[in-house]
């Protein structure tokens, strides 16, 4: 017997035409030993066949409710993938198999369970989260989304559902969503949508292939009636057709910044507010759809009321209540309606608490995110009063329902490049999985190894956080105005940031070469905040016959009045000098670093105090012109700072010595801060104005020594090029603090003009030493005071 | 209880002679009892001989099995009961267990039904590709080159 079933399957596979005379045989054939009982005979096989077999097969003509019961079987026991990739495949025998097994998977919303494609798009169960996992490739930049198959956190086989290719442009990053593990593009057919950035990196906009739904009511009607038109949508999600915007994502930094989480702020538009209110849904799913609610009883009685009430005793009646009639019967009007009814969906992360004993903050992610990371996040659908709510006694607006307080999506770390992604209603998975993208593009930031990347995608992950609309007015002002020189970063970082590396390098040739005699090796790095533009100094002067010449003699003490005398003992100083000449850039630098301390321990009250505010400046609080420069908004801003100091405080420092060093930057740091006082009304903080005037004094020296330096104007054009660049940025992107840098570079060159130093070559002593003096005009005037008194 | 006997004849004219018990396990034949003179056959115009001993066999075995626990279900004969089912139903060539299953519906023998439906889908069309499920059952694939690139698709994305 099984044999001969084995024979027929193997006949079978031959096909249609022959197979009518193989049933004729073998239907003879049990004739004569088929088990079983009494019957007498039968007339003939014919009979047998003919009923049932047409043209191609009896069982493609097996009668629907049969197949509905087969397929529903095959359902309920392939609940899990990977069995259930055979309800899929039974979905693509033939059509009416395809639609059988559309009748019968019902969307994720209910069961829970994902089974075609187009489930990706549809929202997730309501009662439980689906789990899933992220895992990344940070060689590729790729991302690939999984169904947890099972509780372990860490395993490695998961239902492949979604991948996303990382691709940077040159003002934003996109992630590309496919469906296609392998070949991610936009253009295969399996493109499902793509996630941008803006150019900052803080806004993230969701693109769908496919519109979102129509938010006029007739559009949910058609769909409605065209629901079995919508098959080939509910199992494949449409060839990509289009672009259509449907959540935007922003993240803002908490008010200082410092240590406390990111605020995330997501608005679906896709999904109507009304979506998580009781017998909500999600429209434009052919399964869930309902006719929209037209308009509740309640909403009418109330408004009647309202009517009845002012019209009865208007006169009575105070100002707020027959204004509160008047939006009550708007608000019944049809276009009012439409307009409330079709709010997006607005989630935010939760907001995580301060766990004094462990010293972090904590999120409750129920063990299923075992790493700490920025990344980790949990978003709750924000609770917002509807425009009308004050107006129509509370009928629109949804009380506080407990779904209101359930985490829809959670995205959190578990291990490197393994990530866990939960979700459920009313997000889908391609949603979700968007969401999470853009909380790693700032992620993959810090953890690039290349210096240069992690500076510059540093950057770029501190301007995700901005802008800092969250928290008091006050702060919110300080943040801003410190964003300034944080946009300037990032916007430089994104052009400029190369080369950072080797000019670490050099730099620490440099204290090298400042041992050697003629040549000085000196990198320049133009930091004002957003590019490293590197400039090289080359000052090469011109050699003389003498090998013990030393420009740079950088003590005061010497370059003073008695500067010629000093050269006498130059090969010492200028040992010295190569040792300590960068102590203050030090002492700057632990300044910045510590004031920073003490305004994250004293929870930013240190930054209210000296930030520059113009309104509190004209209220005699002077201090704020100095104190802002030391002053940092968050650790991005001050790390970047602090960098561009450490690069350019050297040389400033080295070329001028320990006084005119401080004298430029504190001038230049006042001078900022006044000009951003005077044309700039937003509050800032920072050092780069500062670091601007340092800038400006190497311009200044450069100019000076420019016969005795080769390159010099190769130099200049360089640095030129960095303050015009920065400028330009800085009027290009608001919110710049612009003035700050322009005051800033203004006093340093004018303090590095008055205070030197300009070394002007005296005389050659007898031994071959050239001896130079400085003739900038405050050491000139010192010198002949001096010789006044001496006189 | 009277051991009644019910004849049952199949569309190609086969007689049947089953005890009532038995017969009852399909919830169609007691309206067709009730409905047709009850002593004469029931003429069963949907099921043709072979597959109706086949049906018989079935109910046999289960009535037996139910008439010796007496009620009760005893794990070894549910045991015994899907061995028996097993077997019962690899004995049969792909054609008779579609006709079984049409004849299971029609009598409308639930034990019977769900059987076969999950026999089909657990040997014929689970573990297998489309294009095996397509051999196996014989089954023409109508789609346009749209919809099939679509379904193609959509295995290539359950299969990874």
């Amino acid at each position: 017997m099984s044999f001969r079933s084995i024979v027929q399957d193997l006949r079978d596979g031959f096909g249609s035409l022959s197979r009518r005379s193989f049933d004729f045989r073998l239907s003879s054939l049990h004739k004569g030993k088929s088990q079983g009982s009494s019957f007498r005979e039968y007339s003939s096989s014919r009979d047998l066949l003919s009923p049932v077999i047409v043209q191609t097969s009896r069982w493609a003509n097996l009668p629907p409710e049969l197949l509905f019961d087969v397929i529903k079987r095959l359902e309920e026991s392939e609940s899990n993938w990977p069995a259930r990739k055979h309800v899929v495949a039974c979905a693509s025998v033939c059509r009416s198999w395809r639609d059988m097994c559309q009748e019968i998977v019902v969307c994720p919303e209910i069961c829970g369970k994902l089974t075609f494609p187009v489930s990706l798009k549809q929202p997730g169960p309501r009662d439980a989260m689906i789990q899933c996992f992220i895992k990344r490739d940070k060689s590729k930049l790729t991302f690939h989304l999984f169904l947890c198959l099972s509780p372990a956190l860490l395993v490695e086989n998961g239902k492949f559902l979604l991948s996303a290719k990382r691709t940077r442009r040159t003002t934003r990053t996109e992630y590309i969503i496919s469906m296609d593990a392998d070949n991610i593009s936009r253009s295969s057919n399996s493109y499902l949508g793509k996630l941008r950035s803006n150019f900052l990196g803080t806004k993230f906009l969701v693109y769908d292939t496919q519109p979102p739904p129509n938010t006029s009511s007739s559009a949910l009607i058609t769909d409605r009636t065209s629901r079995s038109r919508f098959h080939s949508r509910r199992v494949s999600p449409k060839v990509p057709s289009g672009s259509y915007n449907i959540a935007q994502i922003t993240y803002e930094l908490n008010v200082l910044g410092t240590r406390g989480p990111r605020r995330m702020h997501c608005i679906m538009n896709s999904i109507p507010t009304s979506s998580l209110e009781p017998g909500g849904s999600v429209p434009n799913q052919p399964e869930k759809l309902l006719p929209p609610p037209p308009r509740s009883l309640d909403d009418s009685f109330r408004s009647n009321i309202s009517f009845s009430k002012s019209s009865l005793d208007h006169r009575s009646m105070d100002f707020s209540s027959s204004r509160f009639s008047e939006i009550g019967v708007s608000s019944c009007e049809d276009d009012q309606q439409e307009e409330t009814s079709f709010r997006p969906l607005i989630l935010k992360n939760k907001q995580p608490r301060w766990h004094e004993q462990l010293q972090c903050w904590c999120l409750n992610f129920r063990g299923r995110v075992t790493v700490a990371s920025v990344k980790n996040f949990q978003l709750v659908a924000a609770r917002q009063p509807p425009p009308t709510a004050q107006g129509s006694g509370g009928a629109a607006a949804p009380p506080a329902h407990p779904e209101q307080d359930k985490v829809i999506l959670q995205f959190g770390k578990v291990g490197k490049d393994m990530f866990t992604m939960d979700y459920r209603y009313p997000l889908s998975a391609f949603q979700a999985f968007a969401i999470c993208l853009s909380s790693f593009d700032t992620k993959l930031a810090l953890q690039t190894k290349e210096s240069e990347n992690k500076m510059t995608k540093g950057s770029k992950q501190r301007s995700n956080l901005w802008p800092p609309e969250s928290g008091s007015t006050a702060f919110r002002g300080f943040a801003a105005a410190a964003s300034v020189h944080a946009c300037h970063h990032v916007s430089r970082h994104l052009r400029l940031g190369f080369h950072l590396r080797s000019s670490l390098q050099k730099l620490q040739k440099f204290s090298d070469a400042a041992r050697m005699e003629f040549t000085r090796y000196q990198r320049v790095i133009l930091l004002n905040g957003a590019s490293f533009l590197q400039s090289r100094v080359d000052i090469r002067f011109s050699p003389s016959s003498s090998s013990s010449i030393c420009f740079f003699s950088g003590g005061e003490s010497r370059i003073g009045p008695r500067g010629e005398e000093g050269s006498s003992s130059n090969q010492e100083t200028s040992k010295r000098n190569t040792f300590n000449g960068r102590r203050w850039t030090n002492v700057l630098l632990a300044i910045n670093v510590i004031m920073y301390i003490a305004q994250v321990a004293s929870s930013g009250k240190v930054l209210t105090w000296g930030a520059k505010v113009n309104s509190l400046i004209d209220r005699g609080q002077l201090w704020r012109l100095a104190t802002c420069s030391v002053l940092h908004a968050n650790p991005m801003h001050l790390m970047i700072n602090c960098y561009s100091l450490n690069s350019i405080g050297p040389t400033a420092e080295s070329l001028g010595g320990p006084k005119r060093f401080l004298a430029v930057y504190l001038t230049s740091a006042i001078a900022s801060s006044t000009m951003s006082y005077l044309f700039n009304k937003a509050p800032s903080v920072g050092a780069s104005g500062a670091i601007f005037g340092l800038v400006g004094s190497v311009a200044v020296f450069v100019i000076r020594h420019k016969r005795m330096v080769r390159g010099g104007n190769e130099d200049l054009r360089q640095i030129a090029q960095v303050i015009a660049l920065n400028m330009a940025l800085g009027l290009v992107s608001r919110g710049i603090d612009n003035w700050g840098h322009i005051g800033g570079l203004l006093g340093g060159t004018a303090m590095a003009w008055l205070v030197g130093p300009q070394w002007k070559y005296e005389y050659t002593t007898r031994d071959g030493r050239r001896v130079f003096m400085d003739s900038a005009p405050i050491p000139l005037l010192l010198r002949w005071r001096n010789q006044q008194r001496r006189l | 209880m009277s051991k009644k006997n019910i004849v049952l004849k199949s569309s190609n004219g086969i007689i049947f002679e089953v005890e009532e018990a038995v017969a009852l396990q399909s919830e169609t034949i007691p309206y067709m009892i009730e409905d047709d003179c009850a002593n004469d056959t029931i003429p069963l115009a949907n099921v043709t001989g072979d597959i109706l001993a086949l049906v018989i066999e079935y109910c046999k075995k289960h009535v037996v099995v139910a008439d010796g626990d007496g009620g009760g279900s005893s794990s070894s004969s549910q045991e015994d009961l899907k061995n028996w089912d097993a077997q019962f139903m690899n004995d049969l060539d792909q054609s008779k267990i579609f006709n079984l299953l049409l004849a299971a519906d029609f009598l409308n023998i639930k034990t019977l039904f769900d059987l076969t439906c999950q026999f089909v889908a657990d040997t014929m069309i689970k573990g297998k590709s489309v294009e095996e499920v397509r051999r196996t059952l014989n089954i023409e694939k109508d789609y346009t080159s749209e919809e099939e690139a679509k379904a193609r698709q959509e295995n290539e994305w359950a299969f990874k």
